[in-house]
């Protein structure tokens, strides 16, 4: 792992604690700085204040719903260029097109393989090194 | 055609891009596997990272909107395709013998929204078959609405678009 790796950063926007701390955990293994925030307006506010590499952003959050701090996210000029991937239990074709129009890069359902899919997008959005370049450093 | 049982499958794989993956689906959970192979060949495929959501996810919506797991069983097929300059990931799910599923279904035209390419059919045996494409780069043209179609002769002339789509 590289010493890059340590300062990348990732806000979680999630108000669920037990998923939040799962997503915590994983991602401190992997080297990885994480910020945790419980709600939306919470997490419109840190990601403004302290700018983080990508922003794991959970529909379902209380104050103002995932939708709607994603398009806040996306209009703010401190926080647009940041990648938004979006976690969600409804995994249906109408919550996703809309995830993906307010300008989410990846939309992962909530399922066995969350996680998974989780390190492999930070892995193709480079917040994490590629499996190759692991083995090389290895 | 290699087939693989999705829920005793064990952990994700794939496979080279020119075998065709087919996941039986006997339950709510093998469409959650057929959902994680199918984003990994598109990402296998170069589709980035929307496209890959894209298709995994209409995956899953495709075989909710054939209960798939649920009333019926079935299978989902994957395969890559590759066009002059372009490549793609087609999913085909299949209800078997899904003799009450509606093709006017709703949640089939609104899977529209995430792929390039959808067609439903309805086949002589009575199984009803989702054909959904999604290309790394976007193909020109494509403007003809969904429309649901009752028959193989119908369906390919939804399909005719440049003759490219492999079988």
């Amino acid at each position: 792992m590289s010493m890059d790796n340590i300062l990348k950063t990732v806000l979680i926007i999630e108000d669920n604690p037990a998923q939040a701390l799962a997503l915590e955990s994983l991602l401190i293994a992997e080297g990885l700085q994480v910020l945790w925030a419980p709600d939306g307006k919470t997490g419109v506010l840190k990601a403004q204040q302290l700018v983080p590499d990508v922003i794991v952003l959970s529909i379902e959050t209380p104050e103002i719903e995932g939708f709607e701090t994603c398009r806040r996210l996306k209009e703010n000029v401190r926080t647009g260029g940041i990648p938004v991937v979006m976690l969600s239990v409804h995994d249906d074709a109408v919550t996703v097109a809309y995830g993906i129009d307010l300008g989410a890069v990846d939309f992962i359902p909530k399922d066995a393989f969350s996680g998974t899919v989780l390190l492999e997008t930070l892995r193709q959005l480079q917040i994490l090194p590629s499996t190759a370049c692991v083995i090389e450093a290895l | 055609m290699q087939r693989r049982r999705g829920a005793d499958s064990g952990a994700p794989f794939v496979e080279p891009m020119n075998a065709t993956q087919t996941i039986v689906i006997r339950t709510e959970f093998d469409v959650f596997i057929a959902r994680q192979h199918v984003r990994e060949l598109a990402r296998a495929a170069g589709l980035d990272l929307t496209n890959q959501a894209c298709i995994a996810l209409a995956t899953s919506s495709l075989a909710r909107a054939l209960r798939l797991g649920e009333v019926y069983q079935g299978q989902v097929s994957i395969d890559c395709l590759h066009t002059r300059g372009n490549r793609g990931i087609r999913v085909i799910c299949t209800a078997l013998e899904g003799a009450k599923v509606h093709l006017s279904s709703r949640a089939f035209s609104h899977t529209r929204w995430l792929v390039d390419e959808l067609s439903v059919e309805r086949t002589p045996s009575s199984d009803v078959q989702a054909t959904a494409v999604k290309w790394a780069v976007q193909r020109h043209v494509q403007t003809r609405e969904f429309k649901p179609v009752e028959s193989a002769s119908q369906l390919e002339m939804q399909n005719d678009t440049n003759g490219h789509m492999p079988r």
